[in-house]
């Protein structure tokens, strides 16, 4: 299989896994939890390639895993003192963690192995290139190797303990009450997620971990409620956004990274203005209809309140916060439908105009 | 002798959210000196209301008036007193400091509070029994003194007009009468006091007059007459019928006590324990 | 220590720093008490591609791309003030949650700003003056030039005055909006400003750390400050004094290593102070709170002892 092919599919293995992972973040509301886990792993991947020098050891994932871990433990017990904004101690941890990775990255290591170049971007143009070995026969590149089996411990995760993620998602109380232990099917996860961004890592590099994991994920959140099919959405957005990106990459002559991040977030900038229910064009004409209903309402209820009196132009215009636009609109409707009555004092309501009014506040 | 302005008039409120009414066609009248507490189910509205009236949220149609000028040029006249849960307990403020807050409004812009503010805070803060807290930290203090600091705010504004967020959620029994006690000291001397409460069991007890909302008014007047299960059921069961007979001028404004008229309605009074709230 | 005083160009990156970092520790207290600093972020992030946009802009209209402050800066401002503004029009506009929608714009933004940066420093012909823009990720101070100290310390400078200006307004607003609306106080317009002199100190900030630990430099002085006072204007003179330490030391300890870029130091130095105010502090100090609790341990046994007689 070419390069480019292999490169492709570690691409495409690597926005699944992400979005994947992406989409219970973003239903928990711990989305940044991907921005600060993918700048805390650094040092931990960079110690490891200290101690071993070898950057297909196991033991960086092991390290920058535990990297992560710490990052969060640090900053729950910072929380549970009461003394620091949330998000606050989420910031300062896993940038001080982060900027321990890049001092020994520019002091303890030569440059050629490790810059900036990496931690931000990643190296998915090179990953094809670093065979994965077994009794000295090349299978496929290692990073395809590292992220199928990632893949599949992250999908064989999901499968077994759908319903008890679910419910430990949405209500923990519950789960407790059920014997699911939802701490520790907690904690089991965060380290899934945390395996899941050293692995992206160090291909995707720190941006494309974040875009992947949150951009497919909000996109599916824009079109459907239900969790089953929003794992397919965002997968499939993933998909859909890897292969643009690796391409625009390659026609640009830059790291794919950065294309696939930026394309992630075009869809999800279209989706939000096309989305079928959600989106801000659908929404605008929803909202447009039930406006005009409520300015009916409102117009008629205002000649309600003064019983047979005619109430004249001017006051009527002045009753409610529309613009003369709206309020020509709402009269005409009211006009043909036969709700108002028209004199040369002004407007009143009709009773068919009464019955209506009735009938909706029973529906209010 | 020309009757006193109402404290509150307002004529036919709608505030919308998205196109979505929250509050319709809103008529309420509070006459001035008078306890009121406002009740409704979850989202009914009530603190829309406090809100629309504070001039917070936009309103789509209707009128507000304070003390019979629209509200705009009196905004000052209400002394607001959040939620316990919306209050950032852990910013940097003394007791003091907050009290002082309630001075920002007729300093106007770019003057600092300076030596009258400062003694208008304290007195007070000796009105509600919190001068000794006055340089402590907001959260240092217990859910009665926070009250207490919030109600010395109000004071300080000099606002004729209280009105009170769910000021017993989250509060033990003992400091909820103390607080209560501290309200009707204040209804006493002549101020509106408008409470937005959650516990139907002591409404009768704690207000003069009562509104109930569900996005309408459903009914607003004396306990007595405006406190009946009939009408709580309307407000808290299903959907409301035949809005035209209880919501509207079709119910006559509430006339309840005006400062110079007879004695307040026979309301018993409590025992108050230790007042260490 | 001599050196310092003899060395020039060492001078000018020091009080460069200092200064950045008494705006950026000033303005950070109204973020961090506002809970902005995720907002900080992700303004940080995605000024990268203003940067960006504006350079290759200088580029295309003087045949060389201009890495001057009066050219990246306004670049810088408007991207902040568009993804911020995008941001919120997608939580009005969806039912998205301000992590994820916060999130995407920083991969939008931020993305695509790494994309010109990357195809500006591989593109063919060579764009003349691209060397250094990469400093924008991790602050590399010592690129500052004379010209860029005084649009910085203009910017700072009024941004400070207007925080001054507006004291009472912006605390009141911060700690009750409502409250601060029923006054009559155009809480519309304080909440721009705010966001405005939020985006200016972002901005200057990034010169010094880089866009990546931007979020630290604003919120760690602000954090360490509060530790020691209750008092918001102490606050802020205090954490306006931390981020100028931590400036100038941090800048001055990282050009002693010629390889390290200035963010990551100053960020570590914030960081120490950051911890040594979380345990020592009189009152709040985690150390100051474990005497507390052994006195009170203490006495409740003597009580306890006293009750069994």
């Amino acid at each position: 299989m070419t390069l480019i092919l292999w490169t492709l599919a570690i691409a495409v293995l690597t926005a699944v896994v992400c979005s994947l992972c992406g989409v219970f973040l973003v239903v928990k509301h711990e989305s940044m939890i991907a921005e600060a886990l993918s700048h805390a792993v650094l040092p931990g991947i960079l110690i490891a390639f200290l101690v071993f020098q070898d950057r297909t050891s196991p033991w960086l994932i092991i390290s920058a895993g535990l990297s992560g871990l710490l990052m969060v433990w640090i900053v729950q017990t910072i929380r549970k003192t009461g003394l620091v904004d949330g998000d606050a101690a989420l910031g300062i941890v896993f940038s001080a963690l982060f900027s321990v990775g890049i001092i020994c990255a520019n002091v303890g290591l030569n440059r050629v192995h490790f810059d900036s170049h990496c931690i931000i971007d990643g190296n998915l143009a090179m990953a094809a290139l670093r065979p994965f070995k077994i009794n000295g026969m090349e299978i496929a590149p290692h990073a395809f190797v590292l992220m199928a089996t990632v893949l599949t411990l992250l999908v064989g995760f999901i499968a077994i303990f759908y319903k008890e993620l679910k419910l430990m998602m949405f209500d923990s109380a519950l789960s407790q009450t059920f014997g699911f232990r939802p701490a520790m099917l907690h904690l089991v996860w965060l380290a899934l997620v945390s395996i899941t961004t050293v692995s992206a890592f160090e291909i995707a590099g720190s941006i494309l971990v974040v875009a992947l994991m949150i951009a497919p994920p909000a996109t599916a959140f824009l079109l459907t409620r239900r969790l089953g099919i929003m794992l397919v959405i965002s997968s499939t957005i993933g998909v859909i956004s890897s292969v643009i990106g690796l391409y625009l990459g390659l026609w640009l002559d830059i790291a794919p990274t950065g294309p696939i991040a930026s394309v992630a977030g075009m869809i999800f900038l279209l989706t939000v203005l096309l989305a079928p229910r959600q989106g801000v064009i659908a929404k605008f004409r929803r909202r447009g209809i039930q406006r005009a209903y409520l300015f009916q309402q409102l117009l008629l209820a205002r000649l309600d309140g003064d019983d047979k009196n005619w109430v004249d132009n001017d006051a009527l215009a002045n009753a409610v916060a529309w613009t003369d636009q709206q309020f020509g609109r709402t009269l005409s409707v009211c006009r043909n439908r036969n709700w108002i009555d028209e004199s040369s004092s002004g407007f009143s309501i009709t009773d068919k105009g009464r019955d209506y009014l009735v009938d909706t506040m029973d529906r209010l | 002798m020309p009757k006193a302005n109402p404290a509150i008039a307002i004529k036919g409120l709608t505030v919308a959210y998205d196109s979505v009414p929250v509050l319709w066609n809103v008529h309420l009248t509070i006459e001035q000196g008078v306890m009121m507490g406002v009740v409704g189910p979850n989202g009914a509205g009530k603190s829309t209301l406090l809100k629309a009236v504070l001039g917070v949220v936009p309103t789509l149609a209707g009128e507000v008036k304070v003390l019979g000028k629209p509200f705009r040029s009196h905004r000052q006249q209400i002394g607001y007193v959040p939620q316990r849960t919306s209050v950032d307990w852990d910013f940097p403020t003394t007791v003091l400091d907050l009290v002082k807050m309630g001075t920002y409004g007729r300093l106007g812009w770019f003057r600092r509070p300076g030596a009258k503010e400062k003694h208008d805070a304290l007195a007070a803060l000796d009105r509600f029994e919190m001068r000794g807290f006055a340089n402590r930290q907001i959260g240092e203090l217990s859910g009665g003194q926070q009250q207490r600091a919030f109600l010395a705010r109000a004071y300080v504004q000099d606002a004729p007009i209280y009105f009170l967020d769910e000021p017993f959620a989250a509060v033990d029994a003992t400091t909820e009468k103390a607080i209560i006690r501290l309200l009707k000291d204040l209804r006493d001397e002549g101020k509106t006091i408008v409470v937005v409460h959650h516990d139907l069991t002591t409404i009768m007890d704690y207000f003069d007059a009562i509104t109930l909302v569900n996005k309408k008014i459903i009914s607003s007047g004396p306990v007595a007459t405006a406190f009946t299960s009939d009408l709580l059921n309307k407000t808290y069961g299903g959907p409301i019928k035949n809005c035209g007979i209880d919501c509207g001028f079709a119910q006559p404004p509430v006339q309840l006590r005006h400062p110079s008229s007879s004695p307040p309605p026979n309301i018993p009074t409590l025992p108050v324990e230790a007042d260490d709230a | 220590m001599l050196d310092f005083f003899n060395d020039h160009t060492l001078r000018t990156v020091c009080l460069g720093t200092a200064g950045i970092g008494a705006v950026s520790g000033a303005i950070g207290c109204f973020a961090y008490l506002r809970r902005q600093s995720l907002i900080g972020d992700v303004v940080a992030h995605s000024s990268l591609l203003g940067i960006m946009v504006f350079f290759l802009g200088s580029y295309l209209i003087t045949g060389e791309g201009s890495k001057s402050l009066t050219v990246l800066i306004p670049g810088a401002l408007l991207a902040g003030v568009t993804s911020l503004m995008l941001t919120r029009w997608i939580l009005a506009q969806t039912r998205l949650k301000p992590d994820s929608a916060l999130g995407v714009m920083l991969a939008i933004f931020f993305g695509s700003g790494i994309l010109l940066l990357r195809w500006t420093q591989r593109a063919t012909p060579n764009i003349p003056g691209k060397r250094g823009l990469e400093d924008y990720l991790f602050g590399m101070a010592a690129a500052m030039t004379n010209s860029d100290l005084w649009m910085i310390g203009v910017l700072g400078v009024s941004s400070i005055l207007v925080m001054l200006l507006m004291w009472k307004e912006f605390k009141l607003f911060t700690f009750d909006p409502v409250f601060a609306q029923s006054t009559g106080l155009k809480t519309h317009w304080i909440d721009t400003l705010m966001l405005l002199i939020l985006v200016v100190g972002i901005v200057i900030g990034i010169q010094s750390v880089g866009v990546v630990l931007m979020i630290a430099l604003l919120v760690t002085p602000a954090s360490s400050a509060r530790q020691w006072t209750g008092h918001l204007g102490t606050m802020v003179l205090l954490a306006s004094i931390f981020g100028a330490v931590c400036g100038g030391v941090g800048s001055v300890l990282s050009a002693s290593f010629s390889n390290v870029p200035t963010g990551p130091v100053i960020v570590l130095v914030a960081t120490v102070l950051f911890l040594v105010s979380l345990t020592a502090a009189p009152r709040r100090g985690l150390i100051a709170r474990m005497i507390k609790r052994r006195k009170l341990e203490k006495s409740a046994q003597v009580v306890a002892a006293g009750g069994n007689q």
